[in-house]
């Protein structure tokens, strides 16, 4: 009788709760739903605004856009000229230089923030110079790396080089430095070696954080991409987005910066991918 | 096994022995001189209140802490910085996170091979795991393990390289009092066999009754002294069923809990 009583107490409690949550926000809409209403209201305002000329005569509708795009897409690969090249070809360009910088900042800061962070002295002594370093945009380092390489080509990957290096060197420092103690203790019990301790202890313990400031870095890099590009010229997503300005393409321009938005979104997540390969639960 | 040939193992002697760390309001005196002599294959527990300096002396003998003043000998030889000859279970276990069980253990073992190759001492990190109990997990990292499971990997690495002292800074402190009993009967097994010399940091009576020969009550630091120094007297192999009901348990227990009373500023 009474075990009767409290399941019929319970259930009508969780029928209530049910209740409340319908009447406060109705039935849930999936957020794929969501988007895809979100993304249809806004290509519609768009393109009605310029059917019905609210916008600049340059701006083109959605639907000349994904005219665009389907194009660009259908051969992305081509190479006509030094400047006329297929969007892939573009991305492709650029992400090599990305990639170039990138490598380069990686084999100067690794080593350089794991030795560093094991040294707080010497740490402390090179913090001015990050510190000033860091905020100047990239892009302020362009005519020294002109002045200094005078080649655009390797002015582009100097620059990122120098924007990428800043996150992964302090990242690195930090993360070499708040190794638990613990763990140093116990490599010092068992007598390991300075170089044991780095490769097991260390590097393990750091990895994580390591890889949080190699993927900011590569955000960066992305972004400072374009910008560099644009001032650079030759063949690159940057410039050809600059390029379509000229031609006052603009349609062609948000294609770019699609595609430059889900080149980024693979960078990250691939980074993100590393960080959870190597997280440890401490 | 390497040290039964010398014959001896782990004796310890403490000469004059003080440690001061500096603080900003100068220096702060952990322990006052500390003269002691433990014997070879003694389990001693150490006992104080906290800041007493029990884990100070236990850090002093792994070599993690420098001393200031005086001398601690291992079988005759002063003792300068860690060894593998000392072994220690650490409070928080201290495993490596992202190594595996296993793993763990051969660690300690790869950074002394003493002249096994990889294969050997692969066999013997898992015969030391066997000796916990802890074969299933060896895959498994140490997060998916109880907090008894992890400590007693902690066990099976400082065990791994037959250390002439084990010492152990409130190993179980961290265990639910169920988990605690269960290994505290645990490790009075695998002592009872591997017969070591046993420093034990702990502030448990209990526990200092059933593991050890000999207890240390140190006093309230700064300048922490040895306040009383009691020989337990059961009988091993022990049981802890036959040590709670015998009629000097309780005397013991009062004596002890009256000498810590004692240092216990409220």
């Amino acid at each position: 009788m009474t075990t009767s009583t409290k399941t019929e107490t319970t259930r009508s409690g969780g029928a209530k709760a049910a209740n409340s949550r319908t009447k406060s926000s109705g039935r849930p809409i999936h957020p794929a739903v969501l988007f895809a209403v979100l993304l249809a209201a806004f290509l519609a305002v768009w393109e009605a605004a310029v059917r019905v000329g609210l916008t600049s005569s340059l701006m083109p509708p959605p639907s000349l856009v994904f005219t665009e795009l389907v194009a660009a897409l259908s051969n992305p690969f081509y190479i006509a000229s030094a400047n006329d090249a297929g969007i892939g070809i573009q991305l492709g360009t650029s992400l090599l230089r990305v990639l170039i910088g990138f490598g380069l900042a990686m084999v100067v800061a690794l080593p350089l923030g794991v030795f560093l962070g094991t040294s707080p002295n010497l740490s402390k002594a090179v913090d001015p110079f990050v510190q000033v370093l860091r905020p100047v945009s990239p892009l302020a380092w362009l005519p020294i790396g002109l002045a200094l390489l005078r080649d655009s080509q390797q002015t582009a990957i100097f620059v990122i080089f120098i924007s990428a290096i800043w996150p992964m060197l302090l990242n690195t420092i930090a993360a070499t430095n708040s190794v638990p103690k613990t763990y140093l203790e116990v490599a010092r019990t068992l007598k390991a070696s300075r170089w044991t301790t780095m490769r097991r202890i260390i590097i393990p313990a750091a990895l994580p954080n390591i890889l949080t400031g190699l993927r900011v870095s590569m955000g960066v890099a992305w972004l400072v991409i374009i910008a560099a590009e644009m001032l650079i010229g030759g063949r690159g997503i940057g410039y050809f987005i600059w390029n379509q300005w000229n031609n006052l393409d603009i349609a062609n321009i948000i294609v770019a910066i699609l595609l430059v938005g889900l080149v980024g979104i693979m960078l990250d997540r691939a980074f993100a991918l590393l960080e959870r390969r190597f997280a440890y639960e401490g | 096994m390497r040290d039964e040939a010398t014959g001896t193992k782990g004796k310890l002697r403490f000469e004059g022995v003080e440690k001061a760390f500096p603080t900003k309001d100068g220096e702060y005196k952990a322990l006052a001189p500390i003269s002691l002599d433990v014997e070879e294959r003694q389990f001693v527990a150490l006992i104080g209140p906290s800041g007493s300096g029990k884990s100070t002396v236990l850090r002093l003998v792994a070599g993690l802490e420098e001393r200031t003043a005086g001398e601690i000998t291992m079988d005759g030889d002063a003792i300068f910085g860690p060894g593998p000859d000392r072994g220690m279970v650490f409070q928080d276990h201290a495993l490596l996170p992202w190594m595996t069980v296993k793993e763990n253990v051969l660690f300690a073992l790869d950074c002394n091979p003493d002249g096994r190759d990889k294969e050997e001492r692969e066999k013997a990190a898992s015969e030391y795991l066997d000796l916990v109990h802890l074969s299933r997990f060896a895959d498994q990292k140490p997060s998916q393990l109880s907090g008894g499971m992890k400590q007693r990997v902690g066990l099976a690495r400082a065990f791994a390289l037959d250390p002439r002292v084990l010492l152990m800074d409130e190993p179980f402190g961290a265990l639910d009092a169920l988990t605690r009993g269960v290994m505290q009967t645990e490790l009075l097994g695998i002592w009872e066999e591997a017969a070591k010399t046993v420093l034990l940091v702990t502030h448990d009576v209990d526990e200092a009754l059933l593991l050890a020969d000999r207890i240390i009550v140190l006093s309230q630091g700064p300048q922490a002294r040895i306040k009383a120094d009691m020989n337990v007297p059961f009988e091993r192999p022990r049981d802890q069923d036959e040590i709670l009901s015998s009629k000097e348990y309780p005397e013991l227990h009062r004596e002890l809990l009256a000498l810590l009373r004692e240092e216990i500023a409220v």
